[in-house]
């Protein structure tokens, strides 16, 4: 879980990172373009799973039909682990 | 070292790169665990995976996790592999179509991945759109469940290609659509096109189930006193 953490941060500092995973694994269309693209979800990149986002979860989960009732944030998120989004 | 199981759902994606990357930059490798990757498609089957066992992690929507664990029995989320809802509508450039607009679907065959299309279908529900009154058609990409297909790139060929009049996808399938003139972003949540309300309904996730913690909680994260490897350079 922190390797997640840490390639979100590392992402951050240097985006031509992606370019290096890009071209590892992707098609070379695909490599050429993800930088860019992932530059535009960095303001995103954030490992917490804040209460407002469960909330939202729950709401649409039932609305969709996925769920029947609401489930608690601790049910939801691993507790134990939450430290390390910040660790 | 220990080795560990990834699926993704959609693999040549900015959808869940972050885990993609994490593999491929050596950051699990330095946390002790060898990670290989495995693109299940579509979303659900990769969390049915977790819950039979078959892999031990999924870096997936979050809301998919209904669909394996009903009422959210036995699976947790470790972390957000970023914020908010992800996929964006983009539409034939020859649609009179603008931006936020989502009378834009009226009348129109979108595509989307299977329980990806809850977002689109939820997001023009609370916007005021009936799905049966406005002809909106929701389907399948052509393609994209072939094994190895990118669904956000599958979708931008269907649009290239005359199959669909728009899909809801992630943003590298939205980029292959612009760049090559096929298609125009209609709705981006994250970047204020479209219901801020639809920004919570879910958003990109790493779980794993409550087996997997309680077998392995050294595997989920190993205790901070092991390696020494966030002195290094990256």
């Amino acid at each position: 879980m922190r390797a997640v953490v840490e390639a979100q941060r590392a992402l951050k500092r240097d985006v031509g990172l992606a370019t290096q995973v890009g071209e590892a694994l992707f098609p070379p269309a695909e490599a050429a373009l993800i930088a860019d693209v992932v530059a535009r979800d960095l303001p995103y990149y954030d490992p917490t799973i804040s209460e407002a986002a469960v909330a939202g979860l729950n709401r649409f989960a039932q609305e969709s039909g996925l769920a029947q009732r609401s489930v608690s944030y601790g049910q939801v998120v691993a507790m134990e682990f939450r430290h390390l989004w910040t660790a | 070292m220990s080795v560990a199981r990834v699926a993704v759902p959609d693999f040549v994606s900015n959808s869940y790169f972050p885990a993609i990357a994490a593999i491929e930059l050596g950051f699990f490798a330095r946390e002790g665990l060898d990670v290989a990757h495995e693109l299940i498609f579509p979303n659900y089957k990769a969390y049915e995976a977790l819950r039979d066992g078959k892999i031990d992690f999924v870096a997936g929507p979050a809301h998919a996790v209904f669909r394996a664990f009903p009422e959210w029995e036995g699976a947790k989320l470790l972390a957000a592999l970023a914020q908010g809802m992800y996929w964006l509508l983009v539409m034939r450039t020859d649609l009179a179509a603008t931006a936020g607009d989502v009378n834009a679907v009226k009348g129109r065959t979108i595509g989307a991945a299977p329980l990806v299309d809850q977002g689109l279908k939820r997001l023009l529900i609370d916007a005021g759109v009936d799905l049966d009154r406005d002809g909106v058609r929701i389907v399948g990409v052509p393609g994209a469940s072939e094994p190895g297909v990118s669904f956000g790139v599958a979708a931008a060929k269907a649009l290239e290609d005359g199959k669909l009049d728009g899909f809801w996808a992630n943003a590298m399938g939205a980029e292959n659509a612009v760049r090559g003139g096929s298609g125009r972003v209609i709705l981006d949540v994250r970047r204020g096109l479209g219901p801020p309300a639809a920004f919570h309904y879910t958003m990109p996730v790493l779980a794993t189930s409550d087996h997997v913690i309680e077998r392995d909680p050294n595997m989920v994260a190993r205790p901070a006193c092991a390696p020494s490897w966030r002195l290094s350079g990256l």
